[in-house]
């Protein structure tokens, strides 16, 4: 038999929300790697990937900025698979001499050990002034001061040939909030990736290239009650690092509009990947009310809504999709090895009734 | 352009499915601003009322002109 092809999965965990698998330190690469493994072919976002210091680039894993997925999935974007993305950075002008040279050094380390192309590399005209919030949800959130100063620079990068850019934002320092010490210890919610995600979020939808965020920070005290998913967030100086690696091969943004343009009217349609490539979307129980797995539902590509608890209960049955069956698409996971074992069965074409018991008859179908 | 962070409280009717819920919410959102970046965070089920209430928290682009507006009506 031949080996069937790739069945592209898109996994969504969202930023922010305290998921136990995914809401802290690229604690949720593993299962990345699992799916991309089934899969052959996975379209996550930052917050699954980037683990601070660690990373780990993989071939079948396309690394996609929130905002843009949530346009691929609506069908309003392709992805364009590249060899390497040249890769800007912007450096917020609030962060300290020292905190900068930092991340220039990261940068510098990139390209001398992993082969990276970066820069050009430019400093905002001022500091960009980023509040942290928190919703009644409990989900973190937050706002750029100066959302003006952060797209010039960025659209300065572009023009200057970047091909996608790593933000470097001054977030506050809260060493001692309650809130910095409860997420150390895996009992709370990332309070600084909500106003990640929004810079992010801010800059592709204005530029259309791929852009991700490290947040600039000083460092903590030694925590001896760390949980073990965070611990990628204590081994170095920066978050720099996992960023540049995962944009460095992020596809490019190719707008649907776009592609009647003389530039991308050479660009073979099979060299794209489209909402309608999908084969499935795996998602948290309780977070089910973001727009890319609504849209997904609209189209009817197969959910796969797998335990990870977090603090919402946008749960299917909330949601009014329990009352779907298999029909619909909608399917359950009690976890990621079982969200693996669907995508799979998918993929491989085989029937999910053969592989449950009790098992019943064929049923001939009659005329009533 | 400035970003405004939002929390909304929205009916969902029933004869509205969840397949038509995504457009539904954008249409509310657009009357704010530019919706940048939104999630349903929480719903609530009144059985007694055949009603039921959906939550969003949403960060949008809003011109100046829009600031007035948004903070008039949202809870």
């Amino acid at each position: 038999m031949t080996k069937p092809d790739p069945l592209p999965t898109l996994l969504i965990i969202p930023t922010g929300i305290g998921c136990d698998i995914g809401g802290f330190a690229g604690d949720a690469i593993p299962t990345a790697r699992l799916l991309a493994s089934a899969s052959q072919c996975l379209i996550t976002h930052p917050n699954v990937m980037n683990g601070g210091s660690l990373y780990w680039p993989d071939p079948h894993i396309h690394y996609v900025e929130g905002y843009s997925l949530n346009l691929f999935a609506t069908g309003e974007l392709f992805l364009k698979p590249v060899r390497q993305q040249k890769v800007g950075l912007l450096l917020d002008a609030g962060l300290e001499s020292d905190l900068k040279q930092r991340h220039l050094q990261v940068a510098d380390g990139c390209v001398t050990s992993l082969g990276l192309d970066i820069g050009p590399i430019v400093t905002t005209e001022k500091a960009l002034r980023i509040n942290l919030e928190k919703g009644l949800s409990g989900s973190s959130w937050g706002n750029i001061g100066e959302p003006d100063v952060l797209l010039r620079g960025a659209e300065k990068l572009k023009k200057a040939g970047a091909t996608a850019i790593a933000v470097i934002t001054r977030f506050p320092d809260d060493s001692d909030d309650l809130e910095t010490k409860l997420y150390r210890q895996g009992n709370g919610v990332d309070m600084i990736a909500g106003a990640e995600a929004v810079i992010s979020h801010f800059l592709v939808k204005h530029l259309l290239i791929p852009c991700a965020h490290a947040p600039g920070l000083a460092p903590l005290s030694v925590d001896y009650d760390l949980d073990p998913r965070t611990s990628g967030e204590e081994i170095g100086y920066t978050f720099l690092q996992s960023v540049l690696v995962g944009l460095s091969r992020a596809p490019d943004l190719i707008c649907k509009s776009a592609l009647n343009t003389k530039e991308n009217s050479v660009l073979p349609l099979t060299t794209l990947l489209s909402n309608r490539n999908l084969g499935a979307i795996v998602a948290p129980q309780g977070a089910l009310g973001g727009e890319a797995v609504l849209a997904c539902i609209e189209q009817f590509i197969p959910l796969i809504i797998v335990s990870n608890q977090g603090v919402l209960n946008v749960s299917s049955r909330n949601m009014r999709l329990d009352f779907l069956d298999r029909q619909n698409n909608i399917l359950y996971a009690d976890n990621y090895l079982e969200a693996a074992g669907l995508v799979t069965a998918l993929r491989y074409g085989i029937s999910f009734k053969s592989l449950c018991r009790p098992i019943s008859a064929v049923e001939e179908l009659h005329d009533s | 352009m400035k970003l405004e962070f939002i929390e909304l409280e929205l009916e969902w009717p029933y004869e509205l499915s969840v397949f038509d819920l995504r457009p539904y919410i954008l249409s509310k959102l657009i009357k704010y601003g530019e919706p940048l970046r939104w999630a349903i965070t929480s719903l609530s089920t009144y059985s007694e009322k055949s009603l039921q209430k959906i939550y969003i928290e949403a960060v949008l682009i809003i011109n100046e002109d829009k600031t007035n507006d948004v903070n008039n009506d949202l809870n």
